[in-house]
């Protein structure tokens, strides 16, 4: 232990390098389990979003798109799904349940997804967990539920109103400030994009895109009103988007959840007449949604009901199950986790690099120490061990200092990456791998620090009692 | 005072780098309590000796026996242990730690070997108040003792080292040139303490120099060009 004390008098000595030294490990130690922490976390955080749902459909695209879209809110759905189409599975009888929702609003960049209250009674996540309220319920018309990361950051409790915006960027084209919703639920915190999204009832949605009113409803009046004021509001930033809107109506689709404009304001009359043209028995709350969850009767049966799906004649539709695709998702992902990976070893290394050069470095202005020591008795392999406990130490050191670094990392960056990835990274405690990485960190600077090591036992067998400057 | 505390036949040194050998001494023989001058100009071999003495290096042949004990008996690190335990060594200079307060520098010593605490406890002596003894017998002014041995004179680097070559008393002194960065009243000083500690712990003491002035303060002077026998290359 007095050897210990030494070597640590004298790297106090030669603080300026040793801080250095301290510092490069500290930030490669930090990255080495930061892009650990992230990549456990994201996978975790990726197995978690989804369960108890055992296939998604939407309109044809990939397989990953689909998710994405439809679990994660990111992107957009490139086609809709009919409303009629759904109905046809709802009804399916493998079907045991179905839920709807349409995507492509936000506020303030948090995804607003139009969906049916059965939405709260069927989705679950991590192990079966179904989703709870802190307070409220779910929504009814005119109203919404917002996951606890919107309510904790847009400072929202039961009976606040929300203005919903079209588009999912944080600044939106447009925003439908005649259609204020009122809070009634605020969900518990998931871990999962949920925590991010505002659900609100796809009959609202469509109003606030322009779509037709269902006459028999008693608020009628009122949204009439509303919807002409709202298309006068209509006359800046829209012709962005006539282009879209044309592709889209080519494609002779009804109403698409998404679009918008006050192109819409002219077509209302013919959508009036579109629209009671499918009204079989009950008038569809939106034409056409972005996607459907489904749960089936027997669980074994959704490759069966996938193909049915897939091959469905009147309307081009994907259907996915969610486990693979997440699989699949991650993947696609882990080559870029590897290069992270790969990246941050490098990082390190160069840390321990650094390190023999200042060790190296330091021998030759530490020659007279080493005389001095040897001269009272100190043998060799002191000198041996004096330099690999001083090497361990600034390691054991910088390890630590990382560690600090990538706590205060986390506990800054985690609100920014869940916003921005919908990644939670927690402030966990230290896991068995994280404590292997730091360990072979320490083991690799030991051998590392064996060649300065052995260069000064070599020096004072060489060297002796003479002192040569 | 006929017990030899140096003893040393036919040694021979060779450095493994070169052919001839620096050093070749038939006989060599300093008693213990002896207080001897040695005397060589640079490249007599002095430093070579010194490193056979301290146990550093061992000859290439013939026998050394310090204190009754044959070095090359000994492997490196017991080697190393003998010197901690038996020898107190001054360099030219640079003697301290410059980390290190001059206390920890002169208990540095003691924290290397046992026996220089054993032989201390025997005395009924903590290796604190040895140090604290040594250091104001030296003349090293208490306030100076907390602060870092880099920040004091080469003079009282110089005396520091005496004490922490003298603590625990160990039987053999080595100083190399210690004075050779003194100036003149500091080395007289240095001289009298230091012959002064060794005189009353009845220590031998080896003292190098090149400056033949300074043979009046031992008791005897050995010339290495005499004694060494390579001087025919020389």
């Amino acid at each position: 232990m007095k050897l210990f004390r030494l070597a640590l008098a004298s790297l106090l000595s030669r603080k300026t390098n040793a801080l250095l030294t301290i510092f490069a490990i500290a930030i490669s130690v930090m990255l080495l389990l930061g892009v650990e922490r992230v990549s456990q976390q994201t996978r975790a955080g990726f197995a978690n979003t989804i369960s108890g749902t055992d296939l998604i459909v939407g309109a044809r695209s990939g397989s990953v798109n689909l998710l994405l879209y439809s679990v994660f809110h990111i992107g957009n759905p490139t086609a809709n799904v009919s409303w009629q189409t759904y109905e046809r599975f709802a009804n399916h009888p493998q079907v045991a349940w179905s839920v709807p929702i349409a995507l492509g609003d936000s506020v303030r960049g948090f995804p607003v997804i139009a969906t049916e209250p059965a939405y709260f009674e069927h989705f679950r996540f991590a192990q079966q967990q179904p989703l709870t309220f802190v307070e409220g319920q779910p929504f009814a018309r005119e109203q919404a539920v917002v996951g606890a990361q919107v309510a904790q950051q847009l400072g929202l409790q039961v009976g606040s109103e929300l203005v919903v915006a079209h588009g999912t960027g944080s600044v939106s084209f447009h925003e439908h400030d005649d259609h204020p919703l009122i809070i009634s639920g605020v969900l518990a915190r998931t871990g999962t994009p949920v925590d991010q999204a505002i659900f609100i009832s796809l009959r609202d949605l469509d109003i606030m895109h322009g779509g037709d009113h269902d006459h028999d409803h008693d608020h009628d009046h009122e949204h009439e009103h509303e919807h002409e004021s709202h298309a006068g509001n209509d006359e800046h930033g829209h012709m962005h988007q006539s282009d879209e809107h044309n592709h889209e109506h080519q494609h002779g689709h009804t109403h698409q959840n998404h679009d918008h404009g006050h192109e819409h304001s002219h077509q209302n009359h013919e959508h009036e007449h579109a629209s009671h043209e499918h009204e079989h028995v009950v008038q569809p709350p939106i034409p056409s949604i972005s996607a459907f969850l489904v749960g089936l009767q027997s669980r074994p049966r959704a490759i069966f009901m996938q193909r049915e799906i897939n091959t469905y004649r009147d309307e081009p539709l994907t259907a996915i199950m969610p486990g693979a695709t997440l699989q699949e998702l991650w993947r696609t992902l882990s080559g870029f986790e590897t290069a992270l990976s790969i990246v941050s070893a490098f990082v390190l290394l160069t840390g321990l690099i650094g390190m023999l050069a200042t060790l190296l470095a330091s021998l030759r202005e530490r020659r007279r120490e080493m005389a001095v020591l040897r001269a009272i008795g100190a043998g060799p392999k002191t000198i041996f061990t004096l330099l690999v406990s001083e090497a361990v130490v600034l390691t054991a050191v910088g390890i630590a200092v990382g560690v600090a670094l990538l706590y205060g990392m986390v506990a800054v960056l985690a609100p920014w990456i869940q916003s921005s990835f919908g990644v939670v990274v927690s402030l966990g405690a230290i896991s068995t791998e994280e404590w292997q990485r730091m360990g072979i960190v320490l083991v690799a600077s030991f051998f590392i620090s064996c060649i300065p090591a052995w260069r000064a036992y070599r020096n004072s067998l060489a060297d002796g009692l003479s002192m040569r400057f | 005072m006929a017990e030899l505390c140096i003893a040393g036949q036919q040694i021979e040194f060779c450095w493994p780098s070169q052919s001839q050998p620096t050093l070749r001494i038939p006989e060599l023989s300093i008693r213990t309590g002896e207080r001897i001058l040695l005397r060589g100009p640079s490249g007599s071999g002095k430093s070579t000796l010194l490193s056979l003495l301290a146990g550093v290096n061992q000859p290439t042949s013939g026998t050394l026996t310090i204190l009754g004990t044959e070095l090359h008996r000994l492997n490196q690190r017991r080697r190393d242990k003998f010197r901690a335990d038996h020898i107190g060594y001054i360099f030219q200079q640079f003697n301290l730690l410059p980390y290190l307060s001059v206390y920890r520098n002169v208990l540095l010593a003691c924290d290397f070997s046992a026996a220089r605490k054993q032989k201390l406890a025997a005395e009924n002596l903590s290796p604190e108040a040895e140090c604290e003894r040594l250091l104001t017998h030296l003349n090293i002014p208490k306030e100076l003792w907390r602060r870092q041995a880099a920040t004091l004179s080469v003079g009282q680097q110089q005396r520091v080292a005496v004490a922490r070559a003298l603590i625990g008393k160990p039987e053999l002194i080595i100083a190399d040139e210690p004075t050779s960065a003194l100036d003149t009243d500091a080395r007289d000083n240095f001289l009298s303490l230091l012959q002064d500690e060794c005189q009353s712990a009845n220590i031998t003491l080896v003292f190098v120099t090149h400056d033949a002035t300074l043979s009046h303060h031992f008791d005897r002077t050995i010339e290495l060009t005499e004694i060494n026998q390579t001087g025919v290359s020389a």
